[in-house]
């Protein structure tokens, strides 16, 4: 009777087991997250099927591998985990002390988190594009206005500007020529027709963000250059920079919205006259090659460069190396969008102490602007 | 017989700027400080030129253009102002109305006024924008 009663009691004791063992099973095997046991040595001990999808491996490839990754207690880390023929997987992992067959181990926890990454970095550029175009918005309504100012300043210096050259051009006309006031009336003349320079160069600029709807045209690269060098001729004389630049024959005619790549010429040559402040040569060079579809055109100064660890932000809009006030940091940002608008693009190297140089590849044929811009 | 150019511009020093210019030229230059006046003078004077600013208080540019026109279909007339994308729709209307003119974007040297103008008149050749003179 008794012998009975104990049969009974294992029976009931086996059955016991066997309940908590299928019910341990069902926990391991259905949990969505990737379970690793981890000996004391780092071999993968065992694995669940979940970290078997993880892998993309069998439990017999992943067993006795070695698992590879640092064990950190208590912490929750990031890995990233290399997988055959498939993306890698982003996965969450927190790891816990067990014992496993007698011996001390680690159970680690993996959660896979591949797609709520892809969401947060989607979510990430889109904000960072939102940003983006937020700040050229704003730049734009700003340039907007300042536009409207110099364009209306600059309307109005037109008639006494006119009013001047000819009253100095009847003063010469009737100034014999060895009088000493002639060459002062013609240097009159001349200063007069670098201010009437002066203003229509302002007006070509200050209508540059009105005019949103600008028609791409073929124009002559070295015409545009020379009108954003003579705007800037007072900084170049005063910072007695020399400027390099190939002759107008040498520079190519280009499909392109006029205003905005004068305003990325403009904006380069500002940023390599800023660069050249306490250099002591002052250099720029504008360089421009044909490099099959694309023409290069280089603008490289030799001033204090960009440091590297900059270097990969300098595009970012609001990103500025410049002092409070000196800069938006949002210059490169636009000169960046300008040049995309053209299907082109801007680049930039440069070396602390030594210089930068600021590249533009600008397609030569129209198709592949369209193609590039849609 | 001396030629006749009319010049229109609310500006004094505008207008004296065109007389000096002409000043020992075989033209004659008469000058109207409104659109209003020049178009009187239009009446009673027949003009082989006439040049005519755009911004002005009371008649603009393009209304005296407009009244120029009525008078005398064939006279050469040159706007010449700073503000013509201000008025680029009125502009633009008057030439779909048929209204002939020439735009000259102020400011004017000198050496351009003449050139245009003996090319108007004489039929010369300008080169480069300089009027060639034997």
């Amino acid at each position: 009777m008794r012998n009975l009663e104990n049969i009974t009691e294992r029976k009931q004791a086996d059955n016991a087991l066997r309940t908590a063992e299928n019910n341990f099973h069902n926990v391991i095997n259905k949990n969505a997250d990737g379970m690793v046991v981890i000996d004391t040595n780092g071999i993968i001990r065992f694995t669940n099927p979940a970290a078997q999808v993880l892998w993309g491996r069998k439990e017999e490839e992943l067993k006795g591998q070695l698992f590879g990754f640092s064990i950190e207690e208590g912490e929750t880390i990031e890995l990233e985990i290399v997988r055959r023929s498939r993306p890698p997987a982003i996965v969450e992992m927190s790891v816990a002390k067990i014992e496993w067959e007698d011996e001390v181990s680690h159970l680690a926890s993996l959660r896979d988190i591949t797609e709520r990454k892809r969401a947060e970095d989607d979510l990430k550029k889109a904000y960072y594009e939102l940003e983006k175009q937020t700040s050229l918005l704003a730049q734009s309504e700003k340039m907007s206005a300042i536009g409207n100012l110099v364009a209306g300043v600059a309307h109005e210096l037109n008639n006494p500007m006119m009013s001047i050259l000819h009253f100095i051009n009847y003063c010469l006309k009737h100034t014999i020529k060895d009088d000493r006031r002639y060459t002062i009336l013609e240097d009159i003349k001349k200063e007069t027709e670098r201010c009437v320079d002066i203003v229509q160069n302002l007006l070509t600029f200050s209508h540059m963000e009105k005019e949103g709807e600008e028609e791409f045209q073929e124009l002559n690269c070295g015409v545009l250059l020379d009108r954003v060098l003579k705007l800037l001729a007072y900084r170049i004389e005063k910072q007695d920079v020399i400027v390099k630049k190939p002759s107008a024959q040498e520079i190519p005619t280009i499909w392109m919205k006029e205003n905005k790549i004068q305003q990325v010429f403009l904006n380069l040559l500002n940023n390599a006259l800023d660069a050249m402040m306490d250099s002591e040569k002052k250099e720029i060079r504008i360089e421009v090659h044909d490099i099959g579809e694309f023409y290069e055109i280089t603008f490289a100064d030799i001033g204090c460069g960009v440091p590297r660890k900059e270097i990969q932000r300098i595009f970012d809009p609001f990103h500025t190396t410049k002092p409070v006030g000196k800069g938006t940091g949002l210059g490169l940002s636009i000169c960046q969008s300008i040049v995309d608008d053209h299907g082109g693009k801007l680049s930039c190297e440069s070396e602390p102490g030594k210089g930068t140089q600021f590249k533009i590849l600008m397609p030569k044929d129209r198709i592949i602007q369209k193609e590039s811009m849609k | 017989m001396s030629k006749h150019i009319l010049v229109i511009d609310d500006d004094p020093n505008v207008r004296k700027s065109f007389s000096l210019t002409f000043e020992d030229s075989a033209y004659h230059v008469e000058t109207a400080k409104s659109g209003e006046q020049g178009v009187e003078k239009a009446k009673s004077t027949r003009f082989d030129l006439i040049f005519l600013d755009l911004k002005m208080p009371g008649m603009n540019g393009v209304e005296a253009l407009r009244e120029l026109r009525m008078m005398d279909r064939d006279v050469p007339i040159y706007i010449v102002t700073a503000f013509h994308k201000e008025f680029f729709d009125q502009l633009q209307s008057v030439s779909h109305d048929g209204i002939d003119f020439d735009l000259l974007q102020k400011p004017v040297s000198p050496e351009k006024l003449l050139s245009i103008t003996v090319g108007i008149l004489e039929g010369s050749v300008s080169i480069g924008g300089c009027y060639v003179s034997n």
